[in-house]
């Protein structure tokens, strides 16, 4: 090629102007302008230091002369601050209420989508969970509500004097005010409990048409069996962590680790044994989950069996694709879906949101926990992770990307990966038929279709044969398991990393 | 530099900073966070810039290129600015027109080749600007540009047919 070519074909290259609505930086900001807008960087030692000299002043003037509460205009239930967290609470409000009760006003039951600690300012609260005995807490006192627990009592213990107490709580970023709830509830029927973190043992579906609480881009889990297709919604299973359910090939658990990003489905069954599964601790920031019937903690990233009576056996995988509303529809427009609970359907728009965003770009650094850190990739790097014999490969998302379709070796089996970059839709398959060695490419851009050079085959990207010799032919499905970096790489130490550049 | 000096450079210069800046990342966010911090950095030291040692183009473009290479570096930590083969891969025809073929290819270099095409082939800049706003020597610069104009004709040896389509 000579210059003159070469010169031709690089002006083919266009790059845009900078957009219309870029502005200039402002000239000449005012000074004071920084005590409005300013930041300004801390030692964390400093700020704690600080922190606790507010915390000691505000205790010591508490225990001066107790001022007159005025009761002649009782002060309100609300919220005092709210604030997301980041670092490994991202996803997460940090909120402070306070609470007050007339006497004889007492909420009704409920529970918070998270832990609460409060202190009692003036009066005496009364306080109760899970029907057990009443607590008095005096003023200047503490209580202490775990996640999920049932709120039995709550009222101020003194029949003639209110009672004002403010709350800390840590809940799931845009949940419903959880003061909100019990401040409607001093005067108003108690609604349903909200959203505690259980699994589902019995869920219902609803069709495709009804799923209206669900965008094109939610992403979900989908699973097939015979002529049943099922669409369990990442942002509704991210707030159950389990969800059991019966297929006509038998039992599965449809499981989710928010902090992995992982979601893999399971045969409930162990040696004939079908078993249902709920949260039970992190372990590695990754879930571990119990089985009702036999005790055991099962590590969701890897389905083993960590301790308990059946320690050491591993569930078994089910073919799951992890892929987008849209994309599902299309494909099994008879779908069912999952329908969510009440009071969890109102989150799934703010989970939905979130997994959609840490999928495409994964926060930065590793959540507390972790087990190793593998720095080849960043932490939470989305992969689709694969084992195959004694070798596992992790594909990251953002290679698959740009190389849409993988031809790849993995222990020894020849296997085709598939992405669809639009929905970020992995699927893998055994590259043979027959017995005969398939190579793949990508026959669009959107890999919606590829085709095999040896015999010229159109396939869709779920491995079915759509023309040509081998039309009508279904390649065999392999497991994938999407994940963040580090799940991934602290359970599979030394897996290889696939690079786009390693081959198509 | 008066507030209006700065108001014209912006307007002048903004399209050429972003088009360095888009070709070097890759992206348009990037593209535009390194547009405005490459005006942030005029506003707050105009004094850095010697109009006796070049244009204010090169000028901006010199600290555009130091952002991108930041850029660069905080996703590539381990891998290195240059190397010296010519082992480019040539680039896959089924994907996107021409022009995505040629910035797939460029985007494929090295950043060291890379900026040196983007300055000389794109924004015209002449090799003793390249060379001030790369902080390298002119013999470095015809160099780098030599080996990457070697890698761009390998990536780009399947298109050695192609014609454009003319209206």
């Amino acid at each position: 090629m000579d210059d003159q070519e070469l010169n031709r074909l690089l002006r083919e290259w266009i790059a845009p102007d900078a957009p219309s609505d870029l502005r200039p930086p402002r000239a000449h900001e005012p000074r004071w302008r920084w005590l409005v807008t300013g930041t300004i960087r801390v030692p964390v030692p400093v700020a704690l230091a600080a922190l606790l000299l507010i915390a000691a002043w505000i205790m010591s003037t508490r225990l001066g002369p107790t001022p007159t509460p005025d009761t002649s205009a009782p002060r309100r239930s609300g919220e005092l601050a709210r604030y997301p967290l980041t670092g490994p609470l991202e996803g997460f409000d940090a909120v402070l209420v306070e609470l007050n009760f007339q006497p004889g006003v007492s909420a009704a039951e409920h529970r918070h989508p998270g832990p609460i600690l409060g202190y009692v300012v003036d009066g005496q609260m009364r306080t109760a969970i899970n029907h057990e005995a009443d607590q008095v807490v005096p003023a200047g006192g503490t209580f202490f509500e775990p996640h999920g627990a049932l709120h039995t009592a709550f009222s101020s213990a003194n029949p003639d004097a209110p009672v004002r107490a403010v709350a800390f709580l840590v809940v799931p970023t845009g949940s419903p005010l959880t003061e909100r709830a019990t401040a409607q509830r001093e005067s108003q029927t108690p609604q349903g409990p909200p959203m505690p973190y259980t699994a589902i043992h019995d869920p219902e579906f609803v069709a495709a048409s009804e799923a209206t609480f669900l965008q094109d881009d939610d992403i979900l889990l989908g699973v097939t069996s015979g002529n049943v297709a099922k669409a369990y919604p990442a942002g509704d299973l991210s707030q159950h962590g389990s969800v059991f359910d019966q297929l006509p090939d038998g039992p599965i658990s449809v499981t989710w680790c928010g902090v992995c990003n992982t979601g893999l489905v399971f045969h409930a069954e162990v040696k004939g044994r079908t078993l249902h599964f709920q949260y039970d601790r992190m372990v590695g920031a990754n879930e571990v989950q119990k089985d009702l019937e036999t005790g055991t903690s099962w590590q969701q990233a890897t389905g083993e069996a960590i301790d308990g009576p059946l320690k050491g056996t591993r569930l078994t995988l089910y073919p799951v694709v992890r892929t987008t509303w849209s994309e599902w529809r299309k494909r099994y427009p008879h779908t069912m879906v999952l329908k969510p609970l009440p009071g969890y359907a109102e989150l799934m728009p703010s989970r939905s949101k979130r997994i959609k965003d840490v999928t495409r770009v994964g926060p930065e650094g590793a959540p507390k926990g972790a087990l190793a850190l593998d720095t080849r990739l960043p932490a939470r790097e989305t992969v689709a992770g694969l084992e195959g014999g004694r070798e596992t490969v992790a594909y990251p998302f953002s290679e698959l990307r740009i190389a849409r379709v993988v031809n790849d070796r993995v222990g020894g089996q020849p296997i085709v990966i598939v992405h669809q970059p639009s929905s970020d839709t992995t699927t893998a398959f055994d590259a043979r038929v027959n017995g005969k060695l398939l190579t793949f490419q990508a026959a669009n851009d959107a890999a919606s279709a590829v085709i095999d050079l040896e015999t010229r085959s159109t396939w869709n990207a779920y491995g079915l044969c759509l023309e040509g010799p081998l039309k009508g032919t279904q390649l065999k499905q392999v497991i994938l398991v999407p994940q963040f970096w580090f799940a991934w790489s602290q359970f599979h130490q030394g897996t290889r990393i696939f690079t786009a550049r390693q081959g198509r | 530099m008066t507030d209006a000096e700065f108001q014209a450079a912006f307007a002048l210069h903004k399209d050429a900073v972003y088009r360095f800046a888009w070709r070097m990342s890759g992206s348009a966010p990037a593209a535009e966070d390194i547009t405005q911090d490459v005006f942030v950095g005029l506003l707050r030291h105009p004094g850095r810039f010697d109009p006796a040692r070049g244009t204010l183009r090169a000028f901006l473009l010199g600290i555009a290129r130091n952002l991108a290479l930041k850029h660069w570096r905080a996703e590539h930590r381990f891998e290195p600015l240059d190397d010296d083969s010519v082992a480019a891969e040539p680039v896959d025809l089924d994907r996107g027109d021409v022009g995505d073929m040629v910035g797939r290819a460029v985007r494929a270099l090295k950043p060291l080749q890379r900026e040196v095409v983007i300055l000389v082939e794109y924004e015209g800049l002449t090799l003793a600007e390249v060379a001030g706003a790369v902080d390298a020597d002119v013999g470095t610069v015809k160099s780098r540009l030599h080996r990457a104009r070697e890698n761009l004709r390998r990536a780009l040896a399947p298109l050695r047919s192609w014609q454009p389509t003319t209206t």
